[in-house]
């Protein structure tokens, strides 16, 4: 589902240059869940914006379902990352003057669908994720794990290929975290392709492979042994 | 979408009340602004443009050339009207309008008698209706002023008179013989019928003496002639030049034998640089478009007024738009994770400009809302201050609201291009992590948008300080006569005969310190004439003819009224004055004497009299410092040089106990005058009232001047606000460092002071050069005032300051932790 060769990404100021991706390559496989670990600075928030076709490389390939989609401009990310892609934050990023519904809808507003059908698959999917209840309310009268069950709830309304999760439990307690993991462990096992960064090693034994990265490049690639037969060698 | 779109406007607006309210507010400000300027200029332009057939309809001005006077009026000899008609197939018809100075009118019937001064009333020819078509309640147009004895009124008069019974057919008595008119029309009600032409009374112009007496003359200019053209003439300015042209010849023989009956042969006149020529006015254009052209029996505004208030109402609207863009690109930051989000779950820019568009839409629409209801509250104070009656019907006009329409769609536009295009610019990893609106290019942008608002602000400062003191040396200045405790008395020709016993008695009353009698008044017109000075032996290089104006006056004149007497004498009981006259500094330089006393000049439009020179008098301005002094005479009471029918009776009085001065004086004037109303008024009074136009200008000046400070602050507080709490972290570093309150408020103040600074930089030559092209207006006025543009600066500085101040403390005291906390 993605290949990406030689990516490179560089970060300019007056005066120096720092590089955020240095010929970084891998593929995952569609239904995969990933999990990418490093340090601060190791470039893997670059790289999440990368996949997920809010920012625009400055070398290498990246091939999106078998399209290059490296030099893409801004109008034509937009519309592949609408209908493919949904996102989770560790901040959520929920729009604070639209309710929980409001909010999941947003996706399904700038895709087109109809109002009656924005509903029904709105209503579904807040259910889904039990937050129903709360479906009138503000983001900020909702506890973080709350929030957090409604932004996720607002990546897959679209049914994405893809959802792309940076540090979905770092600004979660224990329970809350797991119950988010738990969330996304299902829609993997429903077959949607995931590929989260996080620091936190718990988190990341939920995934099928775990990549670590260091000053722009692949450290190491283990493949947790349960998962080992489905996964191909990079 | 659109509701989307809508409801998250909505929710930002209630959201961000303070920013919401800055912006709501200083758009309102700048429609209501926009509106009342545009219901003025709307009320003005909608002058003389309702009557049938208006396009045909033209005013005959004179301009003219005698001697060393050069005039240009909206006057014409008595025949000129007739003459044209006869003698140009283009022109249908021609309407002559005469101004009496008489005024009584009363209405006597079997239990009560009523007596009032009209000062309202025009005697016109029998077809003024069909020319000039005020629209009548009652009575025939055709037909109502074709008898000598018939009076056509306004539904007001007819309410004053006889209260409210059927006025048609009423007899009412006109003038000192009350003479008896019927009533034989009533207007619709006429006061808010926008005309330049304006009276309360129509009455036939055969019942005036004076007019049928110079019906000869080609230089009696005291009537307005109204054309009417054939359509095709009026449609075609070709046919309209060429008939202008034909006028010189026509003059030519037709004003020969009055010319040569006033001992100035026409050829030999024109001859000698004087011209005498006939040109047509449109009407439509008599009221804006008459600079330069004496009249007054029209309202003649300038159009220049008009020009200065659009200016004043465009710069406002600019004002309050880019303060509108200023707040919202500052609302940036705290935007831009909406804007990130929406951009990350696939919004293109297109539909975020469409959001914003939507969302500075609901705020134009909540400012519109806001600006019309502000406006009609106001709307009575505004015609205090602007003299005109407009009410909520003058907003139902189609072009007033195509126009507001457009300045709400233009706003919105204005308004909002720049922050949509500002905010979606961003891309979208930035904006999450509200790394936005701190690029030093957008910041330029602000602070150019903040410069360019105080520059218009502190530019409009200036030019109301200005205004408003060459308005106070005008009415300061050392007129060169008393202005302050004199009392003038209208209708005193009523006393006739009793005129030198009502003085004496007068003089008597206690309070009065002297009493006179004069012909003319001061702001209140005068007669003039043309009169040749004999030249003499020692003497011969003298001009050969002046047009002077002058009163008529008796000897207590000079004194009450404090008159300097330069050279020579004032007129005396002990001298034989009745062939004396006192000339003023003006007129003696303009014929050229060295030693003028004991000169004579000879008065041909009169018996050829010769009168001496006994007096010169110190030059001072008959009508306002707008005019320049012009040559002026004085003659004896006695010398009954020509005949005016108008007497004023000026009143010296000793400023204190006014209430019973005036009281005593009232008595007195009803023991002599029962029927006729008592009516005075103060000469300081009068004069101010000559600077009413101007007054009523600075007035609204000033208005609008302090809108459009009010609303460059309001955009100085929103930008203040958003660099404190751009800058939170740095001040709450630096208070834990332990810097001063007072040093935090000098790193956020300085900055703005500093914009405030370049502005009035740019402001100065602005208002120098618009101030300096108004006072060419003025024949006597100030030199722009260094001071005006201190204190502008300094008021501006100071109101930057504390708008500064009060967000700059606030952010100042805040608890540093909390500042470090929403990092």
């Amino acid at each position: 589902m993605i290949k990406i060769t030689d990516l490179e990404k560089y970060y300019a100021t007056e005066e120096v240059r720092t590089i955020a991706l240095n010929k970084l390559s891998f593929q995952v496989q569609e239904g995969e869940f990933v999990a990418v670990m490093g340090p601060s600075g190791c470039g893997k928030s670059t790289l999440l914006n990368i996949l997920g076709l809010l920012d625009d490389p400055d070398g290498g390939s990246f091939i999106f379902n078998g399209i290059e989609v490296a030099g893409f401009n801004e109008r034509k990310r937009a519309d592949l990352r609408k209908h493919n892609i949904g996102f989770v934050f560790q901040s959520f990023n929920l729009i604070d003057e639209l309710t929980v519904f409001e909010n999941v809808e947003l996706p399904l507003i700038y895709t087109g669908v109809k109002p009656a059908e924005r509903k029904k698959r709105v209503d579904e999917v807040l259910e889904k994720m039990q937050i129903m209840h709360r479906r009138k309310h503000f983001p900020q009268q909702l506890s973080g794990g709350q929030q957090q069950r409604v932004a996720v709830a607002r990546a897959v309304v679209n049914n994405p290929k893809l959802i792309l999760a940076d540090e979905p439990t770092g600004n979660l307690d224990s329970s809350n975290g797991n119950e988010v993991m738990d969330l996304l462990t299902e829609l993997n096992e429903a077959g949607t392709t995931i590929i989260m960064v996080t620091h936190s090693e718990h988190d990341a034994k939920y995934s099928h492979r775990i990549i670590r990265m260091l000053d722009g490049q692949k450290v190491t690639e283990n493949v947790l042994s349960e998962y080992k037969s489905k996964t191909l060698e990079v | 979408m659109i509701k989307n779109y809508i409801k998250i406007a909505w929710r930002n607006i209630l959201r961000y009340k303070t920013n919401s309210v800055l912006n709501i507010l200083g758009l309102s400000i700048g429609l209501v602004s926009v509106m009342l300027i545009a219901l003025y200029i709307q009320n003005e332009l909608a002058y003389d443009t309702q009557f049938d057939q208006a396009a045909q309809v033209y005013r005959v001005n004179m301009k003219g050339k005698m001697g060393d006077n050069a005039f240009y009026a909206g006057y014409t000899p008595p025949p000129a009207g007739q003459a044209l008609v006869d003698q140009f197939p283009e022109i249908e018809s021609a309407t002559r309008i005469y101004q009496s100075d008489n005024t009584k009118l009363a209405y006597t019937n079997a239990t009560r008698s009523k007596v009032f001064n009209e000062s309202e009333i025009l005697a016109v020819d029998p077809n003024f209706l069909e020319v000039l078509s005020y629209p009548l309640q009652k009575g025939d147009a055709a037909t109502c002023l074709q008898e000598p004895n018939s009076i056509v009124i306004t539904p007001q008069i007819a309410k004053k008179y006889f209260g409210d019974a059927d006025p048609m057919g009423k007899t009412l008595a006109y003038g000192d013989s009350g003479k008896p008119l019927q009533v034989t029309g009533v207007f619709e009600d006429l006061s808010n019928y926008p005309a330049s032409l304006k009276f309360d009374i129509l009455m036939p112009v055969a019942n005036f003496n004076e007019v049928t007496y110079f019906n000869w003359s080609w230089v009696w200019l005291n009537m307005a002639t109204y054309v009417k053209l054939t359509p095709q003439a009026s449609a075609n300015p070709a046919t309209l030049a060429n008939l202008e042209s034909r006028f010189p010849e026509m003059l030519k023989v037709q004003a020969a034998p009055a010319f040569e009956r006033i001992g100035q042969p026409f050829e030999e006149f024109i001859e000698k640089g004087n011209y005498w020529e006939l040109h047509l006015q449109a009407l439509s254009d008599i009221h804006l478009y008459s600079d330069g052209i004496t009249s007054s029996i029209t309202e003649q505004h300038d159009v220049k007024s008009l020009y200065i208030l659009g200016i004043i109402a465009f710069f406002i609207i600019i004002l309050a738009c880019v303060n509108f863009m200023n707040l919202s690109t500052v609302q940036a930051v705290k935007r831009s994770k909406e804007i990130g989000i929406r951009k990350v779950l696939g919004s293109q820019r297109k539909q975020l400009v469409k959001q914003f568009m939507t969302e500075v839409f609901c705020y134009t629409f909540c400012a519109t809302l806001l600006a019309f209801i502000t406006v009609l509250l106001i709307l009575p104070m505004f015609n205090g201050l602007t003299g005109k009656e407009l009410d909520i019907q003058a907003f139902f006009n189609r072009n007033l609201i195509l126009l507001i329409l457009a300045v709400v769609v233009l706003t919105t536009l204005l308004a909002g291009i720049y922050p949509a295009f500002f905010l979606t610019s961003f891309n979208p990893i930035r904006a999450l992590k509200g790394k936005v609106g701190k690029t030093t290019q957008s910041s330029f942008i602000r602070n150019g948008l903040v410069v360019f608002q105080f520059s218009i602000a502190i530019t409009l400062i200036i030019c109301t300080l200005v205004v408003f003191s060459q308005l106070r040396y005008a009415q300061q200045k050392d007129l060169g006569f008393e202005k302050d405790h004199v009392l003038v008395i209208n209708n005193a020709e009523t006393l006739g005969n009793s005129l030198a016993s009502f003085k004496k008695e007068l003089t008597a009353l206690t309070g009065v310190e002297a009493a006179s009698s004069s012909s003319g008044m001061l702001t209140r017109g005068n007669f003039g004439d043309f009169y040749t000075p004999k030249p003499t032996a020692d003497e011969p290089n003298i001009a050969t003819d002046i047009s002077l104006s002058s009163y008529l006056i008796d000897d207590a004149f000079i004194p009450t009224l404090d008159l300097e007497i330069v050279e020579g004498r004032g007129f005396d009981k002990q001298f034989k004055d009745s062939l004396s006259v006192i000339l003023n500094e003006t007129a003696a330089a303009q014929i050229g004497w060295e030693n003028p006393i004991g000169q004579q000049i000879r008065y041909p439009g009169g018996n050829m009299e010769y009168y001496t020179v006994v007096g010169i008098l110190k030059d001072f301005n008959l009508e306002s410092l707008h005019t320049p002094i012009e040559p002026f005479a004085l003659f004896a009471e006695e010398s009954k040089s020509y005949d005016t029918r108008t007497t004023f009776i000026s009143l010296k009085i000793s400023g204190e106990h006014t209430r019973q001065v005036i009281g005593q004086v009232q008595d007195l004037w009803e023991s002599y005058l029962e029927s006729t109303p008592f009516e005075y008024s103060f000469l300081d009074e009068d004069l101010a009232y000559a600077y009413q136009e101007d007054q009523r200008l600075a007035s609204l000046f000033m208005g609008f001047s302090i809108l459009a400070i009010f609303v460059a602050c309001l955009g100085l507080f929103g930008l203040i606000a958003f660099t404190a709490q751009q800058r939170t972290k740095e001040i709450g570093v630096r208070k834990v460092l332990g810097a001063s309150v007072g040093s935090i408020v000098k790193l956020l103040a300085i900055n703005f002071l500093k914009l405030v600074m370049l502005a009035l930089i740019l402001a100065v030559p602005v208002a120098w050069l618009a101030m300096d092209s108004w006072l060419q207006d003025f024949a006597y006025r100030i030199d722009i005032p260094i001071w005006a543009f201190i204190a502008a600066g300094v008021l501006a500085l100071a109101i930057a300051l504390i708008t500064v101040s009060v967000q700059a403390i606030k952010a100042a005291i805040a608890n540093p932790v909390k500042a470090l906390r929403t990092e």
